[in-house]
C-alpha cells in the first residue's frame, strides 16, 4: 500500500527529469546564441559609432580651415555641417538599433538562465522602438510586424523548465523576425554607398586640413620615416624637418602616406557596414538551429565578430 | 536614367577634386590667399553633403547634367600637376561648382 502511494510522486519526477533533460539543450544554446548575439551586435555598435566620433573632428577641421583660408563666416561652411548633423542623426538611429538588439540578447540570456522575461518583454519593445525609428529614418514605409514585438508571460519565481523553454523558444522567434524585417532595408546597396560616401566626404576634408597644416610646416614626418627605416636598422637624422621641408619629392612621399592612410579608413567604414550585416545574417540561421533544438554552429559568427574588431581597430585613426 | 545614389556619387567626386584643387594650391605657397578656393571647395562639399542626406530618404528622377559634372571634374584631376596659378585653379573650380549646383537642384 505505501509503495503503491509513491507511483504517482516516480511518475511525476519521472516527467519533470525527462522535461528538464528535452528542455536542457535549448535552454544552454539560447545562452550560447544570447552571449554571440549581444558579442556581435555590441561590436557592429562601436563601429557604427566610430562615425559619430567622427563628426567632433570634422566640425574642428572645417572651422579650422575656413579661418586658415580667410574664409570664416562663410555661408557653405554652415551648411555643410547642417548637412552632416542630419545624416549624422540618421546614422545614430542605426547605431542605436544595434544597441537594443545587443540588449536584446543579453535578456535572452538572462532568460534562458533565470525566469527573466520581465527584463526580456522590456529589452524587446525598445527593440522594435528602435528598429521602427530606423526604419522610418530610411522613409521605407514596413514596419516591424507587431506579433515580435508583445511581451512575454510573467512565469514567476518557481517557473517550471518546460514553461521556460518555450519563452525562451518565443524570444529567440521574436528577435529572428525584428531582424528578417530589418536586414533587406539595411542590405540595399544604396544605403550602403550613400553611408560609404559620406564617410569618403567627411574624411575628405579633415585630410585636407591636416595637409594644410602639413604644407605649412607644423608637422614632422620622421615618425613615418622612422617606421620605413626600422626594420632595416634605420633611424632618421637630427634636423630631419628641414631636409624634407628643403625636397619637394619628400614632401610629397609624406602627403602621400596620409592619403593613403585616409583611404584605407574610408574603405573600412564600407567593410565595418558590410560586415555587420553578414553577422545580422548569421544571427538567422542559429536562431532556426534553437528552434529546431539542433546544435548551434558558431564558426560563422565568431569570425564575424573577430573581423568586426579587426576593423573597429583600422577605423581608430579618426576616433576621437 | 542615372539614380540618386549615382548623382551623390557625381558630387562627393566633385567635392574630392575641389579639395585636390585646394590641397595642389596650397601646397604651392601655404601663405597665399585662398577664401575663394576655399569657398569653391567648401561649397562643393555642401552640395555632396545635401545631395547624400536626400538620397539617403528617398531616389528623386535626376538629369544629364550629371555627366557634365562628371567631365570638369575628370579635367581638374587631369589638369592637377600643372596648374600652378590660383587663378588656374579658381576657374575650373568655379565651373566645377556651377555644375555641381545645377545637379543638386534634382534633389530640391
Amino acid at each position: 500500500m505505501r509503495l503503491s502511494g509513491l507511483f504517482p510522486l516516480l511518475a511525476m519526477a519521472s516527467f519533470a527529469v525527462t522535461t528538464a533533460c528535452s528542455n536542457a539543450p535549448i535552454l544552454s544554446n539560447a545562452e550560447k546564441l544570447a552571449r554571440a548575439g549581444e558579442a556581435a551586435a555590441s561590436q557592429m555598435q562601436q563601429n557604427a559609432l566610430v562615425t559619430a566620433d567622427q563628426y567632433t573632428l570634422l566640425k574642428d577641421a572645417v572651422t579650422f580651415d575656413a579661418a586658415f583660408s580667410g574664409d570664416p563666416g562663410n555661408p557653405s561652411t554652415s551648411n555643410f555641417l547642417q548637412q552632416e548633423t542630419q545624416i549624422q542623426s540618421k546614422l545614430s538611429v542605426y547605431a542605436g538599433m544595434l544597441g537594443q538588439l545587443a540588449g536584446a540578447y543579453a535578456a535572452l540570456g538572462d532568460l534562458a538562465g533565470s525566469d527573466a522575461s520581465g527584463n526580456f518583454s522590456s529589452a524587446i519593445g525598445m527593440l522594435c522602438s528602435s528598429g521602427n525609428t530606423l526604419l522610418a529614418a530610411l522613409n521605407e514605409a514596413q514596419q516591424i510586424p507587431a506579433d515580435a514585438c508583445t511581451g512575454l508571460p510573467a512565469g514567476g519565481g518557481l517557473i517550471i523548465r518546460a514553461v521556460q523553454a518555450q519563452q525562451v523558444a518565443s524570444a529567440s522567434d521574436q528577435i529572428e523576425a525584428v531582424l528578417k524585417t530589418l536586414i533587406p532595408v539595411l542590405d540595399d546597396s544604396a544605403t550602403r554607398t550613400l553611408i560609404v560616401l559620406n564617410s569618403e566626404l567627411v574624411q575628405r576634408q579633415i585630410i585636407s586640413t591636416v595637409k594644410e597644416l602639413y604644407a605649412s610646416g607644423v608637422y614632422t614626418c620622421s615618425p613615418l620615416l622612422d617606421e620605413l627605416g626600422a626594420p632595416l636598422g634605420l633611424k632618421t637624422i637630427s634636423g630631419v624637418d628641414a631636409v624634407v621641408r628643403n625636397n619637394r619629392n619628400l614632401r610629397n612621399g609624406c602627403l602621400a602616406f596620409v592619403s593613403a592612410t585616409a583611404r584605407e579608413t574610408a574603405g573600412s567604414v564600407g567593410a565595418a557596414y558590410d560586415t555587420s550585416i553578414a553577422g545580422l545574417k548569421a544571427l538567422i540561421p542559429l536562431h532556426d538551429s534553437l528552434r529546431a533544438g539542433a546544435p548551434l554552429d558558431l564558426t560563422a559568427i565568431s569570425a564575424i565578430i573577430t573581423s568586426l574588431r579587426e576593423l573597429a581597430a583600422r577605423l581608430q585613426p579618426f576616433k576621437r | 536614367m542615372p539614380t540618386a545614389v549615382k548623382v551623390a556619387q557625381s558630387l562627393q567626386q566633385a567635392a574630392d577634386a575641389a579639395s585636390d584643387a585646394f590641397d595642389a594650391a596650397v601646397a604651392v605657397d601655404p601663405n597665399g590667399d585662398f577664401s575663394k578656393l576655399h569657398d569653391a571647395k567648401i561649397t562643393a562639399a555642401a552640395l555632396a553633403a545635401a545631395a547624400i542626406n536626400k538620397a539617403l530618404d528617398g531616389d528623386p528622377a535626376v538629369a544629364d547634367i550629371q555627366k557634365k559634372l562628371d567631365a570638369v571634374t575628370n579635367e581638374i584631376r587631369s589638369k592637377l600637376d600643372t596648374l600652378q596659378e590660383i587663378q588656374q585653379f579658381l576657374r575650373l573650380l568655379n565651373e566645377l561648382v556651377q555644375f555641381a549646383t545645377q545637379v543638386s537642384k534634382f534633389f530640391v
